[in-house]
């Protein structure tokens, strides 16, 4: 079986700073100071009018193919997760291996999660690496989910980004790159976290589009996006340890021999907590989500990329990933990160 | 965690003066039982009885008697 393993990672996010201030502003400042402290996030990128998270994936895979010289040509699977793709038909990853000049005999698909699609994707990835169905995989996340939410939800507004990523997914030696992945759905909690009005099965109308306010002064409509955080938050604290554990017996390591654990970065309040929960040292986890906000799930990708910069993923390092969202839906993986991981090249 | 550790706590946790929220205080007439409210609750019921209690059951409560029970008898 063929291992395979992340080769490198870029993200790009939205354009503009939606800033602590303006917020201030815009829900007072005693609010605002209640959800910095629980949230963690100061600021928040987000893409102006016009721009989809395609464009965000884009441009992160831009970079990326610049950065590290990769071969367009040896890339023979793209994978590009989205809930707020450029249309509903056709797929938005066709558009993307057009855009990025890939060859035509590469498969690409749209794979539709939110904060878990980043490790389901690098799962798909890896399967499809292993089976001989592709060789070397290019990842991609895009979302704007600024543009789904209520301008005056004040439970969703401070907490949302927009963000694209780029990963490269390749081949590595025996023993490195992916040991394992534990995936988990409990589609019962889908009404924690949904737009309502924005598929087939609740038609747009103008009765969808009629604002109201809830008992906690949230606005929004059926089209906009709705989370039901403290449903959210149990979700989280009960599953990610069972998780985290399930993952770990799978691949037979113990919490002592991983060196990283990276969590989708929801919110700061949240991941303290599985942190202290799970008894992590604070050396061994990172954080990327006050000067981006939670970009669904790009923050993998992002916390991930940073961690490397940082000098916090090492070749031979262990990194665990856990990411927990919409869905209700998780999944977790385990890396031994190579030795050498450099992007393959066409044979001439 | 005893009764009076949880009311210490949850006195605070809903903006209450201590001393002012008792077992058998009705949460609807708590202004400050609300979402982050039950984040806390959750979080310090998990942290010291080990059970997470459920939005759903926060949401049936009627009294803080009624939060304590759900955090003793686990579903």
């Amino acid at each position: 079986m063929q291992r395979s393993a992340v080769f490198a990672v870029e993200c790009a996010w939205g354009s503009e700073i939606l800033s602590f201030e303006v917020l201030e502003e815009r829900f007072g400042a005693e609010n605002m100071k209640k959800v910095f402290a629980g949230s963690g996030i100061r600021n928040r990128r987000i893409a102006p009018p016009g721009v989809c998270g395609s464009d965000l994936a884009f441009e992160a895979a831009e970079t990326l193919f610049g950065k590290y010289d990769v071969d367009r040509a040896s890339i023979d699977l793209l994978i590009h997760c989205t809930q707020s793709p450029d249309y509903l038909i056709p797929t938005t990853a066709c558009i993307l291996q057009d855009r990025l000049g890939l060859e035509k005999h590469c498969g690409a698909f749209d794979l539709n999660l939110g904060c878990s699609q980043y490790v389901y994707a690098l799962a798909m990835a890896s399967s499809a690496i292993a089976s001989g169905v592709a060789t070397q995989a290019l990842v991609l996340t895009g979302d704007t989910m600024s543009q789904t939410i209520h301008p005056m939800d004040r439970a969703l507004v401070p907490i949302l980004g927009d963000g694209g990523s780029a990963t490269l997914v390749g081949p590595v030696a025996d023993g490195e790159g992916f040991l394992g992945f534990e995936l988990g759905t409990d589609g019962s909690g889908h009404k924690y976290l949904i737009n309502p009005a924005s598929g087939f099965r609740v038609p747009r109308s103008a009765e969808t589009a009629m604002v109201e306010t809830d008992r906690e002064g949230n606005v929004r409509s059926q089209q906009n996006l709705f989370m039901n955080g403290a449903a959210v938050f149990h979700f989280a604290i009960t599953v990610v340890p069972k998780t985290v554990q399930k993952v770990l017996e799978k691949v037979k390591l113990s919490m002592d021999q991983v060196d990283l654990f990276l969590f989708h970065q929801a919110n700061r309040y949240m991941i303290d907590y599985l942190v202290k929960k799970l008894k992590i040292p604070e050396e061994k986890t990172h954080f990327f989500v006050e000067n981006t906000g939670n970009t669904s799930g790009t923050t993998m990708p992002s916390v991930l990329a940073d961690a490397i910069a940082a000098g916090k993923v090492k070749p031979g390092a262990v990194v665990l990933m856990v990411v927990f969202g919409v869905g209700l839906s998780w999944a977790a993986t385990v890396v031994r990160w190579p030795e050498k991981s450099l992007p393959l090249k066409v044979q001439a | 965690m005893n009764d009076e550790d949880f009311l210490r706590f949850f006195a605070d946790a809903v903006g209450a003066e201590e001393g002012s929220v008792t077992l058998d205080t009705q949460l609807s007439t708590l202004e400050g039982w609300d979402s982050v409210a039950y984040l806390s609750t959750m979080i310090y019921l998990d942290e010291s009885v080990g059970v997470a209690v459920s939005p759903e059951q926060l949401v049936e409560a009627k009294t803080v008697a009624d939060i304590l029970a759900f955090a003793h008898s686990p579903q």
